[in-house]
C-alpha cells in the first residue's frame, strides 16, 4: 500500500479521538483526518461519497462498541452500500474477547485488528502504508 | 412388580395387561419381544410405582430355552438403581450450572479487561501529550482531558465492584418478599417522575404473591424497571406501566412490567441489551449500567429475565424468579 494520506477514525471516545489525531498529526502533518464520534454520522458521509462518485477515506480505524451503531453493524452497513470498499479498515478496540478477534478475521476489507493503545510504531508503520 | 409397575401380579396373568402407563407398556412389551426373538439384553429404565414416582431400573432380559433348543419364555432380572441414577442426574446438574458460571466469568473478565483499558490507554496518551505539549495552553488542556479520564476510570472501577459484589455474594441473605409492597414502594420512591411525566402505573400484583428474594436486590431490581420505563416513554404519549404477576407452571413466580414507551429494537440489540455500558436512545443520562446489574442481581438467585419489545409501542420485561 502507498503511505496514506487521510485517514478517518470512527470511535465514541472523545479522548481517544483527540490523542489519536494529535499522533498522526506529528508522525505526518500531511495526512489529513476526517474524525466521527457517531458511527451513523460516517456511514451517511460515507454513502454520499459513495452517491457522489467521491472516493472513501484510504483508510478507516474503526471502534467496536459504540451506541446506537456498533462496529459490526457499520461494517455490514457499509458492506451493503459497496461489497469491495475502496478502503482499508483496521479495527481499533479494547477488547481481547477473542470471539471479537474471530468475527473481524471473517471481513476481507478488514485489514487488522488492533488493540489499543495504538503505540507510535505501529501508527508510524500504518502511515507508511506498510501495516 | 408392586415396585416397579405398580400392581401385584398373580401367577397366569400377562404382565402386560398390568402395565397402567401406555408408553411403560409399549416399552416393556418391546424389551419382551426382543427377548422372545434369542436376544439378551441390558438397558437402563424408567417406570412408575404405584405412587406414579418414577423410579429407575436396571433389567437384563433374556429367552428361556426349552431342551430342543426352542425359545419357550423369557426371565427378567430387575435392579433398583434410582439412587445411582438421581445423582448422576444431580450431577450433570451441577455440571451444567458451574460450566454457565464459568462462562459468566470469562465473559466478565472480558468486559473488565476492556472497560480498564479503554480508559488506561487514554491515560497513557494524554500522558505523552502532557509532555510534548508545545505551549502551557496546549499542556492545561490535555491535563484536564487527563483528569476527565482518570474520573471515568474511577467510575468504571465503582461499577465492576458493584457488580463484583453481586457476582461474589455466594451466601446471599434471602426472604420471603410481598411483591405487591415492594412494587407500591418503589412508585411511592419514583412519585416525583411518575407525576412530572403524567404517567399512570398500575400494580396488579396480587397481595398474596411472595418471592424469595434479597431485599435490596429485589428493590433495586423493581426500581430499575420503573425509573427505565418511566426515561424510556414516548414524548407524545402519557405513560402507561403495568406490574403484573403470575406463576409459571413450575410453580415459579413471573413479575412482568409492561410500558407502552419508545420500545428497543430487539432485531437488532436484542443481544447486547443487558450488556454493560450499552445505551439506545442517545439519553445523555443514560449510562448502560442500570440493566447490567439489574440482570445480574436476578441471576444472583437463579432467576432470569427476558424482554419482548416493539418500536413506537412498548417493551415488556419478563423476571422469573427461581
Amino acid at each position: 500500500m502507498n503511505p496514506i494520506n487521510e485517514i478517518c477514525i470512527i470511535d465514541d471516545d472523545r479522548i481517544y479521538q483527540i490523542v489519536m489525531a494529535k499522533n498522526i498529526a506529528r508522525a505526518d502533518s500531511s495526512v489529513k483526518v476526517q474524525q466521527y464520534l457517531d458511527s451513523t454520522e460516517a456511514l451517511a458521509a460515507f454513502s454520499a461519497a459513495l452517491a457522489a462518485g467521491e472516493p472513501l477515506p484510504q483508510v478507516v480505524l474503526l471502534d467496536i462498541n459504540m451506541p446506537k451503531m456498533n462496529g459490526w453493524d457499520f461494517l455490514a452497513a457499509l458492506l451493503a452500500l459497496t461489497p469491495q470498499p475502496k478502503t482499508v479498515i483496521y479495527i481499533v478496540s479494547s477488547s481481547i474477547a477473542p470471539q471479537d478477534h474471530e468475527r473481524a478475521a471473517k471481513f476481507p476489507v478488514v485489514r487488522q485488528f488492533m488493540v489499543k493503545p495504538v503505540h507510535k510504531d505501529t501508527l508510524d508503520q500504518l502511515l507508511r502504508g506498510e501495516l | 412388580m408392586k415396585n416397579i409397575w405398580g400392581v401385584d401380579i398373580e401367577v397366569g396373568t400377562n404382565m402386560l395387561d398390568l402395565i397402567h402407563d401406555p408408553a411403560d407398556r409399549a416399552r416393556a412389551k418391546h424389551n419382551f419381544d426382543q427377548a422372545l426373538q434369542g436376544k439378551h439384553l441390558m438397558v437402563d429404565e424408567e417406570y412408575g410405582d404405584e405412587n406414579l414416582n418414577r423410579l429407575f431400573w436396571e433389567n437384563r432380559y433374556s429367552p428361556m430355552y426349552s431342551q430342543q433348543g426352542q425359545i419357550v419364555g423369557l426371565t427378567v432380572f430387575v435392579t433398583d438403581i434410582t439412587w445411582r441414577k438421581n445423582n448422576e442426574i444431580e450431577l450433570q446438574r451441577s455440571l451444567r450450572l458451574v460450566n454457565q458460571q464459568n462462562q459468566r466469568l470469562l465473559n466478565f473478565s472480558y468486559i473488565v479487561s476492556h472497560n480498564l483499558r479503554s480508559h488506561t490507554s487514554n491515560i497513557t496518551g494524554l500522558l505523552d501529550e502532557v509532555t510534548t505539549a508545545r505551549n502551557e495552553t496546549e499542556r492545561q488542556e490535555m491535563i484536564s482531558y487527563l483528569r476527565q479520564a482518570s474520573n471515568a476510570l474511577d467510575r468504571t472501577i465503582t461499577d465492576l465492584n458493584e457488580v463484583v459484589a453481586i457476582q461474589a455474594n455466594v451466601d446471599l441473605k434471602t426472604e420471603m418478599l410481598s411483591l405487591h409492597r415492594y412494587v407500591d414502594q418503589t412508585i411511592r420512591l419514583l412519585n416525583e417522575q411518575i407525576t412530572a411525566k403524567n404517567a399512570t402505573v398500575r400494580n396488579n400484583v396480587p397481595k398474596e404473591m411472595l418471592v424469595k428474594h434479597n431485599p435490596a436486590y429485589l428493590e433495586s431490581i423493581i426500581f430499575n424497571f420503573l425509573s427505565n420505563a418511566l426515561k424510556y416513554s414516548r414524548p407524545d404519549e402519557p405513560p402507561l406501566i403495568a406490574f403484573d404477576c403470575s406463576y409459571t407452571e413450575k410453580g415459579g413466580v413471573l413479575l412482568q412490567i409492561s410500558d407502552n414507551g419508545l420500545g428497543i429494537d430487539l432485531a437488532k440489540n436484542g443481544d447486547k441489551l443487558f450488556g454493560m455500558y450499552k445505551t439506545f436512545h442517545n439519553n445523555p443520562s443514560a449510562r448502560g449500567i442500570g440493566l447490567f446489574i439489574t440482570k445480574n442481581q436476578i441471576e444472583a438467585l437463579g432467576g432470569r429475565v427476558e424482554i419482548e419489545s416493539t418500536v413506537g409501542q412498548g417493551t415488556t420485561f419478563k423476571i422469573y424468579f427461581a
